[in-house]
C-alpha cells in the first residue's frame, strides 16, 4: 500500500495536486492533430463535506474546458438546481518530491467553483477520499492517505 | 463514475436548467425524454445528447464519452445516465454560509 504524507498547516489539510485533461479527451485531441495543453499544479484541500470533488474556474479554463460533459442537481439556498460537471485527470501528489507515490484518477467528473478562496484550487471530495485510507494525525500535526 | 449519493431526488422532478447553461438545451432534453426512456427499459444507461436530440443510447459511460468524442469532440454535447431517481450532490462544506 502507496502513502501520502502532508503537514496540517493553518490553511487545513491542504495536499499537492495536478489537474489535466482526462484521459480519453487526450486521445482523441491527439489522433485529431489538436494541442495537449498540461496538467495545472494546484493547492487542494480535504473537504469531506462535498461529494465530489471541485476545481477552480481558473484552472479548468488553463486546459481549455469550457464545456461541461454532464450535469447532475446539488442544493443551494434556493432548492435543488442543475450543476455542470467537468471530466478531468486528478493526481494527488507531493510536488516537493521528484519521486514518489501518486494518486491517480484519469477520468473523475469535478464541478466547478466559480468563488474560490485564494490559494486555492481544488477541494477534494468524498469520491476521492473514499478510495482511500485517510489518517488525521491531529496532535503530529500531518495527515495521511494509503491507497 | 458518474456520482453516487444518498439523497436522491425522483426524475419527475429535475429542476429546469439555467438558460444560459452551455447544456442548456442537453439537459432540457433528458428531462422531456427520461420518463420514455425509463419506460423503454433503458435505466442504467448512458445517454448521448446533442442539443434537442437523443444521439444513442450505450451500456457504459466509457462507451458514450468516446461517442461524443468521435462525433463532436469539444463541442458541447451531455453524457448522462439513465435514471429513475437523480443524485443531489451536497456541495462543497467549506464554502456553506454559517448563521451569526
Amino acid at each position: 500500500m502507496q502513502e501520502l504524507k502532508f503537514p496540517i498547516i493553518p490553511d487545513g489539510m491542504i495536499c499537492d495536486v495536478l489537474i489535466g485533461l482526462n484521459g480519453q479527451t487526450t486521445k482523441a485531441l491527439i489522433s485529431t492533430g489538436q494541442a495537449i495543453l498540461p496538467p495545472v499544479p494546484c493547492r487542494g484541500l480535504i473537504d469531506t463535506g462535498s461529494d465530489v470533488t471541485c476545481v477552480g474556474s481558473p484552472v479548468l479554463r488553463r486546459l481549455g474546458l469550457i464545456t461541461p460533459i454532464a450535469k447532475t442537481t446539488t442544493t443551494t439556498t434556493s432548492g435543488t438546481v442543475p450543476v455542470d460537471l467537468f471530466e478531468v485527470s486528478l493526481n494527488v501528489l507531493s510536488l516537493a518530491a521528484s519521486q514518489g507515490p501518486m494518486l491517480v484518477f484519469s477520468d473523475l467528473l469535478v464541478m466547478e467553483l466559480a468563488g474560490l478562496v485564494p490559494k486555492l484550487d481544488v477541494l477534494i471530495g468524498m469520491d476521492v477520499l473514499l478510495t482511500t485510507r485517510l489518517l488525521l494525525d491531529g496532535p503530529s500535526k500531518e495527515f495521511s492517505l494509503k491507497f | 463514475m458518474f456520482p453516487h449519493t444518498s439523497q436522491t431526488i425522483p426524475w419527475s422532478d429535475l429542476p429546469p436548467a439555467n438558460p444560459e447553461s452551455l447544456l442548456a438545451a442537453e439537459w432540457e432534453t433528458y428531462r422531456r425524454e427520461v420518463g420514455r426512456l425509463l419506460a423503454e427499459g433503458l435505466e442504467g444507461k448512458f445517454a448521448l445528447i446533442k442539443g434537442e436530440q437523443i444521439v444513442g443510447v450505450y451500456d457504459t459511460w466509457e462507451a458514450a464519452r468516446q461517442a461524443g468524442l468521435d462525433q463532436y469532440l469539444l463541442q458541447p454535447h451531455m453524457i448522462h445516465p439513465i435514471l429513475s431517481q437523480e443524485p443531489v450532490l451536497r456541495g462543497p462544506g467549506f464554502f456553506r454560509s454559517c448563521k451569526s
